[in-house]
């Protein structure tokens, strides 16, 4: 093949690909005027920005969710039945704050022959008055609290072992319940020497438990003075 | 005016700590008053000089029934003729040391010597250890006179057989003792009383070991098969009960007395403090008498 008949057939393959390309359709262009486009555009950026802003609202809303399970009490006690020290988070809630919800973790130091024991308890507080004194110093004439308390070790037990016949004691070694009665002094911190709290509370209370309220109504011969707890404790309020 | 401080805060702890009402759990609270209390009065039986007659009352099954147990303990203290006291096990419901205390301290009011042995209501919770701190070790045993008395844990079903309930290896020491005490001085033990709160075929006993429990007790004197027995009047063969052996027991909240083995050694079963019912046992030289005391 000579050289004239490769060029020629270049070309003619040239030609060819030249011609396709330029039979295919223009890119569709928008037609629309412009005016119209501006108006849909903007409901589309509305729709956009609702979502976002739903979006946002539940994300918030969620937070919120979360954020009220943040503890703001937190409580120390001594004895009142649950523990010699009891320690743990809680969280008031209600319009003036006259309910409280307590986790306390307590600890039954080693005494004769028992081992130690840790001790969980779930209190729930109704405390429905308060007295202010001065800006500073509030009294809470009274709380009332029910109790639920644990005691972690194996020789408790919440329901019987199967070694017993069915129904053989009828009751669980390991759960307490406890219904409370106190009083609380509250110190306001004034805000300028607040450093994470607002306010601490002093409380009494005096309690008592379900088994022994069950021997007192079985036998008046109980001495009542045996089945009054007391314990104390202070609450710090962030 | 420094010191004012310390000495209030001091002042406030120890009232904390001493108050007794400042309870850390009801399942741990501060056991005053007496403890160890059955090596305190076996100790004083065994060097009190009482030889038989004697009068002992058997009580069982307090579990709360505390205004039914005072009644009986006036009635023990006013009779003036019983000379201790034995408690069959079950003082409290759920093993609390309160519930132990008001039980004790009842029966320290009595003013008369008193033993117990432990329940299965007396091992629920920490129950176990409250026992042994008031009342000592749960298998003891003493005499009065020439009588044995053999207290002994019978409340296997508490202990998920991680103990041994009945505790065999103590009850043999004490056989061997007993045969020694005879061996170097004869008849210095004539009758054998065991005392137990639950009693074989219960389903609190060891049931495994029924036999072999019945096996043990029978070496005891006044138990064994060549000791004396109630004579039938009618035909005057040696026939019926042990005369200086016998056996109580509670926890089954029901008077019965029955002969389990079918070889004469009678089990005296007393019914609870709330059925307003005990025992007197009065033992003698050559045998005993019971009598049942309804209130």
């Amino acid at each position: 093949m000579d050289m004239t008949m490769r060029k020629w057939c270049i070309k003619s393959v040239a030609v060819v690909v030249l011609s396709i390309s330029a039979s295919l359709p223009a890119v569709a262009e928008n037609t629309l005027p412009d005016s119209i486009s501006t108006v849909v555009r903007d409901a589309e950026i509305e729709r956009y920005q609702q979502k976002i802003q739903k979006y946002e609202e539940r994300l918030a809303a969620r937070e919120l969710r979360w954020k009220r399970l943040i503890p703001n009490l937190f409580t120390l006690q001594y004895a009142g039945g649950i523990g010699m020290f009891s320690i743990g988070p809680g969280w008031d809630y209600g319009r003036s704050q006259q309910w409280e919800t307590h986790l306390l973790v307590g600890i039954v130091p080693h005494r004769y022959d028992y081992p130690t024991y840790w001790t969980l308890t779930l209190r729930d507080s109704y405390v429905p008055w308060r007295i202010r004194c001065n800006d500073q110093w509030s009294i809470r004439p009274l709380s009332v609290s029910l109790s639920v308390n644990s005691i972690l070790h194996s020789e408790f037990w919440t329901s019987e072992p199967e070694r017993y016949p069915d129904g053989y004691y009828g009751f669980s070694s390991r759960i307490r319940f406890h219904l409370g009665f106190g009083q609380r002094v509250t110190f306001t911190i004034p805000e300028h020497k607040r450093i994470l709290g607002k306010e601490i509370s002093l409380y009494y209370e005096i309690s008592t438990c379900d088994l022994y309220v069950r021997q007192k109504i079985l036998s008046s011969k109980v001495p009542l003075k045996d089945i009054i707890i007391l314990g104390v404790g202070l609450i710090y309020t962030i | 005016m420094k010191l004012v401080k310390p000495i209030i805060l001091t002042a406030l702890a120890s009232a904390l700590v001493s108050c007794d009402n400042f309870e850390y759990h009801p399942y741990s609270v501060h056991i005053d008053g007496e403890t160890a209390v059955n090596v305190k009065y076996t100790s004083i039986l065994e060097n009190s000089g009482l030889t038989p007659p004697f009068k002992f009352a058997f009580i069982t099954d307090t579990q709360g029934a505390l205004n039914d147990m005072s009644d009986a303990l006036d009635i023990i203290r006013q009779r003036g003729d019983i000379d201790f006291i034995i408690h069959g096990g079950d003082q409290t419901d759920f093993g609390l040391p309160k519930e132990f205390m008001w039980c004790r301290d009842m029966l320290e009011d009595c003013g008369l010597p008193y033993v117990a042995v432990i329940g299965n209501h007396d091992c629920l919770g920490n129950g176990n250890d409250t026992f042994d701190y008031m009342y000592g070790p749960q298998n003891f045993s003493f005499n009065v006179g020439p009588v044995h008395f053999v207290c002994l844990n019978t409340v296997a079903l508490e202990y998920d057989y991680s103990h041994p309930v009945p505790d065999f290896e103590f009850i043999q020491g004490d056989i061997e003792h007993i045969a020694m005490l005879n061996h170097n001085n004869p008849a210095t033990i004539t009758h054998t009383i065991v005392v137990m709160h639950s009693r074989p075929y219960d389903e609190q006993f060891n049931n495994n070991v029924a036999r072999p429990f019945n096996h043990y007790i029978t070496q005891y004197p006044g138990l064994g098969s060549d000791d004396g027995r109630i004579v039938d009047e009618s035909d005057g063969i040696l026939n019926g009960s042990m005369a200086r052996g016998f056996c109580i027991n509670g926890h089954n909240h029901a008077d019965d007395i029955a002969d389990i083995y079918g070889n004469g050694v009678l089990y005296y079963q007393c019914a609870n403090m709330a059925k307003r019912t005990f025992f007197v046992f009065t033992v003698t030289d050559d045998g005993y008498d019971y009598e049942k005391v309804v209130y």
